[in-house]
């Protein structure tokens, strides 16, 4: 049952969602740990996205809560950036990485690498190559032109192969 | 094999298990019943509060006094008198995350999404206006205009691409009505109206007003007022401007220096963060000699709290619409020796937070 202060929610709602929930939160929560480095707080924005999405969900089609989701996902991503920056303002001494990269073990080469790029950057090899989206859904996604996609992503592959070693 | 089949085979593999926990769907339950509630306050929404206060407090007393005021109940304000300012604004937002923008206005007053309901560029956002108006026109909402009040305004937003950058000015700090941009302009033409174009997150925006021949002052400041409210979510993905690791700390050079003496404080801007579903970006920075930033809501006051002994001095403020640095060139206060605070307070999203302070040590 969902709580008492969404009584609003009918219960049709309530089976979407959790639909949506059964479907879609595993492999979005798997790809914003790419984006965050931490599966906590991986799990914290993709619960976020879900109550977003949440008042919107008779208004989607079956094929649209994915990409709202993950519109979301990226855009709270961005927000949990911003925060840490905010933190970083104030505390100094915590250093950039520290939670970002909590959970990462040495033999995690790839992921350690793709966690090295910047933001945009990152963002775009995660949904292009892990989630597996054409450029221009990776551009509708964050909201830019393809050009940019491109740009981001030859960059990035560029410094993945300097990370990853010449054999690439 | 190639790196980008590195990364398809690699990162599924290095990615440790997730479940759709039972835990996680409570997670998520208790939100929703959370999603009711009022969020917190963050210190820009208790600045905001702060002056919402003042406002509500002020009009109180008007209220009480009006209230034991000789009055045959029917009291219309006075020729030249201005209208009570009023206590509370409605936020109207449009636009999907990643295009959206917004803007306060007083209540009562109408505001209308896409006011000619045709595909054209640039685009007119929303339309403002102090009285109930139909859409429709053909490129600005004449329809509106025809049916406006001799006291009445109408304020429009029109969005422009494939411009060049240049031809825009960067958002102004505080909007204003140019008076010579008072003109009848195509589309608008039987009516005379203030314009203004500005660039803002990497957008282009013409901001059009008319005001009718009876339109009060205070009318006028009101539409000012709700111009500066405006939020604009930047184009494009991500921040303009980067994150930087080393924090965003102003810095003061040279950091010492006798009364009268040249100084600069200078410092770097964050990206754009979400604030009220939008993602939005600081577009002014403020620097004040001696103010203590720990008592948010009261730099709403005047005078401002000082962090130490002295006045407490605006250095300067600056434009960061379109800029992720700034330099505030100041003369140092006439005030005794000693070390004195600095602070750059940052606007955004409706409201100011200050950056780390640094100090300045007045030499005698």
């Amino acid at each position: 049952m969902i709580g008492s202060g969404a009584t609003t929610r009918g219960p049709l709602v309530q089976d979407s969602l959790r639909a949506a929930f059964e479907r879609h939160y595993v492999p979005l929560v798997r790809s914003c740990m790419l984006l965050t480095g931490s599966k906590h707080a991986a799990e914290d924005i993709v619960q976020e996205a879900f109550v977003r999405v949440a008042p919107r969900l008779s208004a989607l089609g079956q094929d649209e809560v994915r990409p709202y989701l993950r519109r979301s996902v990226v855009n709270l991503w961005k927000n949990h950036l911003r925060r840490l920056a905010v933190e970083r303002r104030h505390r100094r001494d915590v250093h950039a990485g520290t939670s970002q990269e909590d959970a990462l073990e040495d033999r995690h080469v790839v992921r350690r690498a793709v966690m090295r790029l910047p933001p945009r950057q990152r963002a775009c090899i995660v949904l292009r190559y892990f989630e597996g989206l054409r450029e221009r859904e990776v551009a509708q996604v964050l909201g830019c032109s393809v050009g940019t996609v491109k740009r981001h992503t030859s960059r990035a592959l560029a410094r993945q192969r300097q990370e990853l070693g010449d054999e690439y | 094999m190639s790196i980008e089949d590195r990364l398809r085979e690699g990162l599924p593999q290095e990615l440790p298990d997730v479940q759709a926990s039972e835990d996680a769907w409570a997670s998520i339950e208790t939100r929703l019943a959370r999603a009711g509630r009022p969020p917190r306050e963050s210190p820009r929404a208790r600045l905001i509060a702060a002056g919402v206060a003042l406002v509500v407090a002020a009009l109180a007393i008007m209220f009480v006094v009006r209230a034991f005021a000789p009055s045959d109940g029917t009291r219309t304000p006075a020729a030249g008198e201005a209208e009570p300012a009023v206590s509370t604004w409605t936020v109207h937002t449009i636009g999907e995350e990643g295009t959206g923008i917004s803007i306060e206005t007083p209540q009562g007053w109408t505001f209308r999404e896409d006011p000619l309901q045709i595909d054209m560029w640039p685009r007119i956002l929303f339309a403002v206006g102090t009285y109930p108006f139909p859409p429709g026109g053909d490129c600005a909402p004449t329809d509106a205009l025809e049916a406006l009040p001799p006291d009445g305004m109408l304020l429009w937003v029109s969005e422009s691409r494939d411009v060049h950058p240049g031809s825009f000015p960067p958002r102004p700090s505080r909007f204003e009505l140019d008076p010579r941009s008072l003109a009848n302009y195509e589309c608008s033409g039987d009516w005379p109206t203030y314009l203004t174009s500005f660039r803002d997150g990497g957008r282009f925006f013409y901001a059009q007003v008319a005001f009718g021949p009876a339109a009060s002052d205070a009318l006028r400041e009101e539409v000012l007022r709700s111009l500066d409210s405006l939020l604009v979510e930047p184009a494009g993905l991500t921040p303009d401007c980067p994150a930087v690791d080393a924090g965003y700390a102003p810095v003061v050079t040279p950091g010492a220096g006798p009364a009268g003496s040249a100084a600069t404080v200078t410092g770097v801007k964050p990206p754009p963060y979400q604030e009220g579903g939008l993602r939005v970006s600081n577009w002014k920075i403020e620097a004040w000699w001696n103010l203590d930033p720990s008592g948010w809501a009261s730099f709403a006051t005047d005078p401002p709290p000082a962090k130490g002994p002295g006045p407490v001095v605006l250095l300067g403020e600056q434009s960061t619409a379109d800029t992720c640095s700034y330099a505030v060139r100041f003369r140092v206060p006439d005030v005794p020796p000693g070390t004195y605070s600095i602070v750059v307070l940052d606007y955004g999203g409706g409201g100011a937070g200050p950056f780390e302070p640094v100090t300045f040590e007045v030499t005698g």
